[in-house]
């Protein structure tokens, strides 16, 4: 753990990084496994999800707290996809002819974003792939901006703008079949 | 485009929500640690990301790296030398590695190198005494890095109990007594000896090299051990022998730490170093020495540098 310390700049980093090390590495390598399936590439996720963290400390306030938690699940899942990526056991095909639309879109979720129909939404975000879900994460869980959000997940803001996009088309079609399209 | 503040805070909300959920099937942190034990690959990349970040843009080292002999268990087959072009070693970093004890640490003289032993199929009588549970009951009492001195003289008792010639060397292994046994005349047999007896359990060999300079090297548990779910504890490199032009060896690096690595039930783990973090800078001969339960167990290497 001494190796990320000299990274940070504060004693204040220093301690508040020390204490989510202490107390999520093994939940990050749990997460990272779930998505791997493989406990050394897990490690490997585990080690780039906390590089990343040290670029990114001032988005956790208060370490003990379910925010810093769900933040580093978020950043774990985000490294254990490219990780996924990169042994080329899984493909994420992104249409990129459709990058134009996402700026013109008419977003029409908002109308299926009941609070009656709450247990749907949280049912169709844990149907997401992976790779939406973290966007709409950074985006309205960690509240990012499209900048940030980029950084953290290692991609290209326009592919942050794409994917947000096409997360909330995803969600709007899963929320249609359960609410039979009724408005 | 956005949604409107209502539907952010439920969408946002939904999100925590689900995973929340998502994770209520995470077993617990102490359930978690039994279940995973950090690798000291991972923990080496920690360090290695710790270099990299103090040191800036310091270079990969390369150099040629040969083990020898050829050992026919190593995992990738019979050996060849294999000379990689060698463009020189980068300069390092004035603090150096975490390993560094200065080129001033040496052993007494030793003559010739030894070769490494092949791993028999099968383990004579005399390491299956050793590996016996009362040894094993010995061992993992003895293996407390808080108290060595005693935990040499169980492994002593246990060893000696259990295996033949093994005295004399688990004595040697202890803090304090490794300068006077190093000056021993028969010191290169008796840890030839040891690392005999470590290979019938675990083979230890060279794997590669790095991009970033640094060796991999492979540790593979013979299977009658993993199916037999004998525990192992392999240290990490402890000492490193140079070969002098008058075939003397000299200590270039030494660990007292001794971390411990277990192997309940893995077959096989690669273990990284960089070679300036051994004082393996100079082209030459090497020997490397790490534990192996109660035995040292020697790996030889060949560096070429420009």
């Amino acid at each position: 753990m001494l190796l990320f310390l000299s990274m940070l700049d504060t004693e204040e980093e220093q301690s508040k990084f020390a204490f989510l090390y202490e107390k999520y590495r093994y939940l990050m390598w749990y997460v990272a496994k779930d998505i791997l399936k493989d406990k050394d590439l897990a490690e490997d996720a585990v080690q780039e999800a906390f590089l990343t963290l040290t670029k990114h400390l001032d988005q956790i306030e208060k370490p003990d707290s379910p925010q810093a938690k769900r933040f580093l699940v978020t950043i774990t899942k985000s490294r254990a996809i490219d990780l996924l990526r990169r042994e080329r056991k899984a493909e994420f095909t992104e249409y990129e002819d459709a990058l134009g639309d996402a700026t013109g879109a008419d977003d029409t979720l908002d109308t299926y974003l009941k609070l009656e129909a709450y247990e749907q939404l949280v049912d169709a975000i844990r149907s997401l792939d992976e790779n939406y879900r973290v966007v709409l994460e950074c985006r309205y869980l960690h509240e990012l901006s499209e900048k940030e959000t980029a950084k953290v997940l290692g991609l290209a803001e326009k592919t942050v703008n794409v994917r947000t996009y096409r997360a909330r088309n995803k969600l709007k079609q899963v929320l249609q079949q359960y609410q039979g399209g009724n408005l | 485009m956005s949604l409107n503040m209502n539907g952010e805070r439920l969408l946002a909300e939904a999100l925590a929500d689900a995973m929340n959920r998502d994770l209520e099937q995470v077993p617990s942190q102490e359930q978690l640690k039994q279940e995973h034990q950090f690798s000291r690959s991972f923990e080496r990349g920690m360090r290695r990301l710790e270099k990299q970040a103090a040191h800036g843009t310091e270079t990969a080292e390369s150099g040629k790296v040969t083990a020898y002999p050829a050992k026919s268990w190593r995992r990738y087959g019979a050996w060849a030398a294999a000379f990689v072009c060698v463009v020189g070693l980068a300069a390092v970093a004035a603090t150096g590695g975490l390993f560094r004890m200065g080129a001033g640490d040496s052993a007494a003289p030793e003559q010739g190198y030894a070769e490494s032993s092949e791993m028999d199929g099968t383990a004579d009588a005399t390491a299956e005494q050793a590996w016996d549970d009362a040894a094993d009951d010995a061992a993992d009492e003895a293996w407390d890095d808080a108290a060595d001195d005693a935990a040499d003289e169980a492994w002593d008792d246990a060893a000696s109990d259990n295996a033949d010639d093994s005295g004399n060397a688990d004595r040697a292994w202890q803090s304090g007594a490794w300068e006077e046994k190093a000056t021993a005349p028969d010191w290169q047999e008796q840890l030839l000896a040891e690392s005999a007896k470590a290979d019938e359990w675990v083979s230890w060999s060279y794997g590669q090299m790095c991009d970033d300079g640094s060796i991999i090297l492979d540790t593979t548990v013979k299977a009658e051990l993993t199916e037999g779910n004998r525990q192992l504890r392999v240290s990490d490199v402890c000492d490193v022998y140079y070969e002098q032009t008058d075939g003397t060896w000299t200590r270039v690096y030494h660990n007292p730490d001794r971390q411990i690595s277990l192997f309940n039930g893995i077959e096989q783990q690669g273990d990284s170093y960089f070679l300036s973090d051994l004082n393996m800078t100079a082209s030459g001969t090497y020997r490397l020495v790490r534990q192996v339960n109660q035995y040292r167990q020697v790996l030889q290497l060949s560096v070429e540098t420009d």
